[in-house]
C-alpha cells in the first residue's frame, strides 16, 4: 500500500499497535457483556474499529483488522462460545456481510486517502510552480527595469549633447573658433557617454544577442567607416587577407564591431600623427582572429591584466578618457565565447588579439 | 537652391528642432517644425510635405505608431532621429516605413547629407523608373540586367544582381536584412537568410574599389545595408 509506505515507520508501528490494542480492549469489554449484547451490536462495534483503522492507517491495517474481527466474532460471540469450529450454528450471512462491508469501506477509505494525498501534492506543486513563476517574473521585471533606466539615461544624456554639438557645429561652420572647440569637446563627451552606456549594457546583457553567420570583410568595412572620424591625421592600415573566399564566422556583428572600434580607438591614442594603427584578420585553427596593433610604448607586464579592469588608468595614459574601452571589449569577447588578449609587438608597441569561435553550425 | 517644396520636422525638444529646421533651410523652400505627433499628422493632412524628419521621443505617441500613421497619409521619405540606439528599434522603424535612421547626437553635415540622399531618390522616382543607374563609375543597366565599372562588365550571380538592383534603385534608403532578403529572394528560405551577409560580401568584392572600405554599399550595424553613392549625371548635385 502506497500510503502505508509513505508514513514514517515509527508512526506506522504506533498505528498498528494502537488499533490492535483497541481491538483487544473492545473484545474484552464485549466478552464481559456478551450475554446482554446482540450479535448485530457486536458486529457494528467491530465495523467501527475497522473503519477507524482504515481511515487512519490505510488499507493493510483495515484488511488485517477485518480478518481479526471476523475471527473474534466467530470465536467469542457465536454459539457455542469460545470455540473455533466450522460446525458452529454460524450465521454465515452475517459474517460474509460484515467482511464485505469492512472490505468495501476499507477500499473506499484507502482511495479517498490517496486522492486527498494527491490533491495535497498537486496543491504543493502548484504553490511551488507559482513561487518559481513569481521569482522568474521578478527577475524579468528587474532586468526590464534596468533596461528602461538605461534607455531613459541614454536618452537624457544624448539629447542635450545633440543640442550642444549641433549648435557648436553651426558656429564652427560660421567660422567661430570657440564653436570648433565646443564641437570637439562635445564629440569627446559623446564617446565617453557611449563608453559608459556600453559598459552598463554589457553588465545587464550577459549573452551574445545576435550570433549569426557574418563575414570578416563586412565587420572590417564597418570598422573602417566608424573609426574614420577618430583618425585626426593618423592612418588605419587594414589587411583582410588575400583569399578568394571571404573569411566567415558566427558572431554578434554589433558586439564585435564595438570590440574592434574600442581596440582601434585605443591603438590610435598611442599612435603619433602621421603614424598608423594596423588591423588584420586571419583564420587560425578554425577560429576567426582579428589583430589590432600600435607602435605605442607597450604595456608593462605588471599592467598586463589591469588594462582590462574598468576605470584602470595606467601612468602613461593621456587624460580625457573613461578607462572603460578595453573592459567593455574584454567582456563582449568573453560573452561571445571568444578571447581578448594582448602581447608585445616585435619592434615596439602592442598587439591586441581577438579570437572568435569557429563558424560551425549552419556552414 | 532648394531640393524640396517643403519639409516637416517633428521634434519635441525646442532647441534641437530649431537647429534642425535652420540646417534644412537651404534644402527646402519651406521647413515647418512641430512638437507633437498629433500636430504632425494634422500638418501632413493640411499640406503634404516632400520629406519628414521624425524624432522618436515624442511625448504624445509611440515612434513606431507615428511612423506607420505618417506612412498611411504620405509617401514622402521619413528620416528618423533617435537618442535610443537599440538595433531592434531601428529595424522595427525601418520595417514600419521609415527610410533612414540617424542616431543622436548626430553630426549636422552627415544629417543634411542623409536628408539630401532621400530627396534625390524621391526626385528620381518622380521622373519614372530609370533604365540605367549610375553609382560613381559603376553603371547598372536595369533593362539588360548588366553592371559595368568604367566600361568593364562585371559578372554577377542572380542573387548578387538582385541585391545590387534593389539597393541601387533607392540610394540612401536603409534596408533591413529582412527587407533585402525578401526583395532579393522573394520569399523566406529559412537558413538562407543567414547568408545574405555572405552574398553582400561577394558583391562588394566585385563592385567596390576597396572591399575593406566600401563606399557603394554601406553596412548599418545590426540593422542592414544602404546604397550610399550619389547617382552621377542626375539633375541634382550637392550644394
Amino acid at each position: 500500500m502506497t500510503e502505508a509506505v509513505r508514513q514514517p515507520p515509527r508512526r506506522r508501528l504506533a498505528l498498528w499497535a494502537g488499533w490492535l490494542l483497541a481491538m483487544a480492549a473492545v473484545t474484552i469489554v464485549l466478552r464481559v457483556t456478551r450475554e446482554a449484547a446482540d450479535l448485530s451490536h457486536v458486529e457494528l462495534v467491530y465495523l467501527l474499529l475497522v473503519l477507524g483503522a482504515s481511515a487512519t492507517g490505510g488499507g493493510a491495517i483495515g484488511v488485517v483488522m477485518a480478518a481479526a474481527s471476523v475471527a473474534c466474532i466467530d470465536f467469542f460471540f457465536q454459539e457455542p462460545f469460545d470455540l473455533i469450529s466450522v460446525d458452529k450454528r454460524v450465521d454465515m450471512l452475517v459474517l460474509v456481510t460484515f467482511l464485505l462491508t469492512a472490505m468495501v469501506a476499507t477500499a473506499l477509505l484507502t482511495r479517498a486517502r490517496r486522492q486527498a494525498a494527491e490533491a495535497r501534492r498537486s496543491a504543493a506543486d502548484a504553490r511551488r510552480f507559482a513561487d518559481e513563476a513569481a521569482r522568474a517574473e521578478a527577475a524579468a521585471e528587474a532586468s526590464r527595469l534596468k533596461e528602461l533606466t538605461l534607455a531613459a539615461m541614454s536618452h537624457d544624456l544624448r539629447t542635450p549633447l545633440t543640442s550642444i554639438s549641433a549648435h557648436a557645429q553651426a558656429l564652427a561652420a560660421a567660422g567661430d573658433p570657440a564653436g570648433v572647440t565646443i564641437a570637439e569637446q562635445a564629440a569627446l563627451l559623446s564617446r565617453l557617454v557611449e563608453d559608459a552606456l556600453g559598459f552598463v549594457e554589457t553588465d545587464i546583457g550577459t549573452q551574445a544577442r545576435d550570433v549569426e553567420v557574418n563575414t570578416a570583410d563586412d565587420v572590417i568595412g564597418a570598422l573602417v567607416r566608424q573609426t574614420r572620424p577618430l583618425l585626426e591625421g593618423k592612418h588605419l592600415v587594414v589587411d583582410i587577407g588575400s583569399a578568394d573566399q571571404p573569411l566567415l564566422g558566427r558572431f554578434d556583428f554589433v558586439q564585435t564591431l564595438r570590440i574592434l572600434t574600442n581596440l582601434v580607438e585605443n591603438a590610435l591614442r598611442y599612435t603619433a600623427a602621421g603614424g598608423s594603427a594596423d588591423v588584420a584578420v586571419a583564420a587560425v585553427g578554425g577560429w576567426l582572429q582579428f589583430t589590432v596593433a600600435d607602435r605605442g610604448p607597450g604595456i608593462a607586464p605588471s599592467e598586463a591584466e589591469a588594462v582590462f579592469t574598468p576605470f584602470y588608468r595606467g601612468g602613461s595614459r593621456p587624460a580625457g578618457r573613461s578607462g572603460l574601452g578595453l573592459a567593455v571589449a574584454r567582456r563582449l569577447a568573453t560573452v561571445q565565447g571568444g578571447t581578448l588578449t594582448h602581447a608585445s609587438r616585435p619592434g615596439g608597441g602592442t598587439v591586441f588579439t581577438l579570437r572568435l569561435p569557429p563558424a560551425g553550425g549552419t556552414e | 537652391m532648394s531640393y524640396a517644396e517643403s519639409i516637416l520636422v517633428i521634434e519635441d525638444d525646442e532647441r534641437i528642432r530649431e537647429i534642425v529646421v535652420s540646417a534644412l533651410r537651404d534644402v527646402a523652400r519651406v521647413v515647418r517644425g512641430v512638437a507633437t505627433a498629433s500636430d504632425a499628422l494634422a500638418s501632413i493632412r493640411a499640406e503634404p510635405p516632400g520629406l519628414v524628419v521624425l524624432d522618436l521621443g515624442l511625448p504624445d505617441a509611440d515612434g513606431g505608431d507615428t511612423c506607420r500613421r505618417i506612412r498611411e497619409l504620405s509617401g514622402a521619405p521619413i528620416v528618423v532621429l533617435s537618442a535610443r540606439h537599440q538595433e531592434a528599434e531601428k529595424v522595427a522603424l525601418l520595417n514600419a516605413g521609415a527610410d533612414d535612421y540617424v542616431a543622436k547626437p548626430f553630426s549636422l553635415p552627415e544629417f543634411v547629407a542623409r536628408v539630401l540622399a532621400q530627396l534625390r531618390r524621391a526626385n528620381m522616382y518622380g521622373s519614372g523608373r530609370p533604365e540605367r543607374l549610375a553609382l560613381g563609375d559603376l553603371v547598372i543597366d536595369l533593362d539588360r540586367r548588366t553592371a559595368a565599372r568604367a566600361g568593364e562588365p562585371i559578372r554577377l550571380t542572380p542573387v548578387e544582381w538582385n541585391l545590387l538592383r534593389v539597393l541601387a534603385a533607392q540610394p540612401g534608403r536603409t534596408f533591413t536584412h529582412q527587407q533585402l532578403f525578401h526583395a532579393a529572394w522573394g520569399k523566406t528560405y529559412g537558413d538562407a537568410q543567414q547568408h545574405l551577409r555572405v552574398h553582400i560580401t561577394h558583391l562588394r568584392r566585385k563592385i567596390e574599389r576597396n572591399p575593406a572600405d566600401p563606399e557603394l554599399i554601406v553596412t548599418e550595424p545590426g540593422v542592414g545595408y544602404r546604397c550610399e553613392a550619389p547617382p552621377t549625371g542626375g539633375h541634382v548635385s550637392d550644394p
